[in-house]
This record gives C-alpha cells, structure tokens and sequence, in this order.
C-alpha cells in the first residue's frame, strides 16, 4: 500500500455561496413572511370581530373592561349628556360611559368596556359643543367599528407568536418587527371613525358646522400636537376627506354652533 | 428602534470581522498545510509497515471557534426556513483542519506517521442563558515513531 500525500480540496467542503448575499435573501424571506403573516392575521381577526353578535361582543368586553382610574378620572354629568345624544345617533347597542381625565394634552379615547375618556385639556381647547361631539362622535366610532375588540385580537395573536418563537434571539425580532407596523388603530380605522363622527354630528345636530374645526386648530400649531400626530394620519388628509365626504352626503355645513356648556 | 440599530450594528461589525477572521484562519491553516504535509496522518488501524516500530504514542489536537454574529443570526434565520447552514459550514471545515494541524504539532517533527485518526466535535452552546455560539474539534491519533 502506497500513501500519497494530498492537500484539502476547498472546493469540496467549503461552501460557495457569497454570504451576504445568503443572508439578504434569508432576510428577504423573513420579512415576506412577517408581512403575510400580519397581513393575514388583520384581515381575519377584522373579518371574525366584524361578523361577532353585539350580546358577544358585550359578553367579551365584560372580561377586557379597562378600569378608570377614578382618583384622576370622574365621570360628567354634562358630558355624559352629549355622549348619550350622540350614542342614539350613533345606534349602539349598548351605554357608553363617559369620563374626565385630568390632564392637560388634548385627547379622547375609547377603552375596552365601552368607557371613553376625554382629557380636560380636550375640553378647553373645544370652542363649540359640536366641535366637541364631532370628537365624540369619532370614539363612538371605533366603538362602532369595534376597533377595540380588532386591536385586542391582534394583540393577542402577535404576543401568543412572539411567545412561540422566543426561545430562539429571533423571538425579539419578530416582536420588535411587527410592533413596529402595530400601531394603536391603523389609519383607515381612524378615517373611518372620523367620517363615522361626522355621520353622527349631522344626526344630532343637523349640521356638520364645527366638524373640522379642531383638526384645523391642530394643523395651525403643528409642533405641538406629535403626541397625537404619533397614531394618526395627517389632519390635513383627514380634513379634506372629511369635507369630499359632507359634500358627497350632501350635509349641510352651515348653521349656527351649540354654545358649549361649563363642564368643570 | 435602538434595539434594530443595535442588531444592525452587531449584524455588519459580525460580518466584516467574521470575513477578515475567516480570510486570515484559512490562508494560514493553507500554508501549515503545506509545511506539513510530508507527515501521513490516515485512519487505518494499523501502520502501513510495522516493522522497525521504536515508539507510538497517543497524540491529539483541539480547537475551540466561535461564530461572529452574522454567522449566528443566518444560521437562526435557516432555522426557520430549513436548508443548509452554509455560514457553518466554513466554520466546521476550518475547526477540522485546524485541530489535524494541532495533532500533527503534537506528534513532532520525528514521527513518521500518524494512524487511527478519530474527529470528534462538540457544541459548547447549549447554555440558552450565555447563548455562546462556539464548537470545539477535537482530532486524536497514535503517532507512530521509527
């Protein structure tokens, strides 16, 4: 037996692939994945939630209800009016409680439970009762669009996900992907909910007067409102559909503004 | 945010050191190669001539490589998808190669032949909680010495 002397052949066991390129493709794939994944899970969950029973619905909020925090929330008698008005015109099966935050940024918001609150901050800088039932009327709308119960769900599904996949580094990934493109409510259900409020406004008020005049107000001070700005679309293509729409509906846009009562 | 600027940042300082690393490690294991090729180191049980035997002696070498970062996050990437880790692959030719070289050190200059060759590789990863990525390849052998 002869023994001859050899040198590896590279060619056999080292790879050839150029691994950037190995690894952008790999990328590539994931994010593809991600995006179907998403897209997938919010157009079944919206599916599944916009066919769900109001008794259902009710059933489900009484598991989620957000408790308020009454040592800086209170309820309003006032305000409670207003919501109940516009609750009517909004056909909702069920009451919605209304709440007064204290605090000074400018916000409304519709929580699990059918509760809404509205930030004193809100309720300075509205000028009219119907500028604020237009505000109103938006919240009623995510709680007509079910926006809530479509977050939850989506919630639910990407954290039961993340959960799965994070024994492995690529758990956190995954996560810090998708919340990325999670936000609070998607800008169509906000554009929606904003034509909703207008719906409402005109049914309670006969008028559509006031309806833009706080996103208007938004818009001219600009800097100061990014906390909003953060999760919704821009105000002035929220204005300008919202006026196509009034003209569309053939609203009346006119009419003298509800003085707003003293609420605090 | 910061934690995906913080991973890009690992991502590419892992793919251009674990590039230059790699570069170099295989450029030199090439020219010890060369150096010692004249030395036979082959599986068989047996020596191919078992006459004027002075010694034989046991004689091994071990390397222990880590992955870059880049490597890693690929390799976790395949996990999903299935196939080859070709970014592993490198690696583990480079640890076999490397620890042959190290026992063929081991046995010196004076040996005539190294036989009964065995490779072993072991993962020193499995601790979830350091995640280190690191694979040891251990070659051992019986140096035979005329």
């Amino acid at each position: 037996m002869k023994y001859t002397h050899k040198l590896p052949d590279e060619r056999v066991n080292q790879p050839k692939e150029n691994f950037f390129l190995y690894g952008f493709k790999l990328f590539a794939g994931l994010i593809v994945t991600v995006v179907i994944f998403y897209m997938t899970v919010t157009a079944s969950v919206d599916l599944i939630i916009d066919h769900i029973s109001p008794e259902t619905e009710k059933k489900i909020m009484k598991y989620i209800s957000v408790d308020i925090n009454m040592s800086k929330a209170h309820s309003n008698e006032k305000l409670q009016k207003v919501v109940d008005k516009l609750t009517v015109c909004a056909h909702l099966p069920y009451h919605v409680k209304a709440y007064v935050l204290d605090d000074f940024h400018v916000n409304a918001l519709a929580y699990p439970g059918f509760k809404m609150v509205v930030t004193k901050g809100l309720l300075h800088k509205v000028k009219s009762e119907n500028e604020l039932a237009f505000v109103l009327g938006h919240e009623l709308g995510h709680f007509k669009h079910k926006d809530n119960l479509k977050a939850l769900g989506k919630g639910l599904v990407f954290a039961l996900a993340g959960t799965l996949i994070s024994s492995d580094m690529y758990g956190s990934l995954f996560t810090t992907s998708l919340s990325l493109t999670d936000q609070r409510y998607s800008q169509k259900q906000e554009m929606a909910a904003d034509l909703f409020g207008v719906d409402v406004l005109h049914c309670a008020y006969g008028t559509t007067s006031g309806a833009t005049a706080l996103f208007e107000k938004m818009k001219k001070e600009g800097e100061g409102w990014k906390y909003l700005l953060a999760d919704h679309p821009d105000f002035v293509d929220r204005i300008h559909q919202m006026k196509r729409y009034i003209k569309q509906k053939d609203y009346k846009e006119t009419g003298t503004l509800t003085p707003k009562e003293k609420m605090f | 945010m910061e934690n995906l600027i913080l991973f890009l940042s690992l991502l590419i300082v892992g793919y251009i050191s674990g590039t230059i690393l790699e570069k170099r490690h295989l450029a030199d294991i090439r020219e010890r190669e060369e150096k010692i090729l004249s030395l036979p180191a082959i599986m068989l049980k047996r020596p191919l001539n078992e006459e004027d035997i002075k010694e034989v002696r046991l004689v091994g070498g071990s390397v222990v490589i880590s992955v870059d970062y880049f490597k890693k996050v690929v390799a976790s990437l395949v996990n999903i998808f299935g196939g080859r880790i070709a970014t592993y692959e490198t690696l583990m030719d480079r640890a076999r190669r490397e620890a042959i070289l190290r026992m063929k050190a081991d046995a010196g200059d004076d040996a005539s032949e190294i036989i009964n060759i065995r490779i072993e590789t072991s993962s020193i990863s499995k601790n979830a909680n350091l995640n280190i990525g690191a694979m040891e390849v251990l070659a051992y052998g019986t140096a035979v010495y005329r």
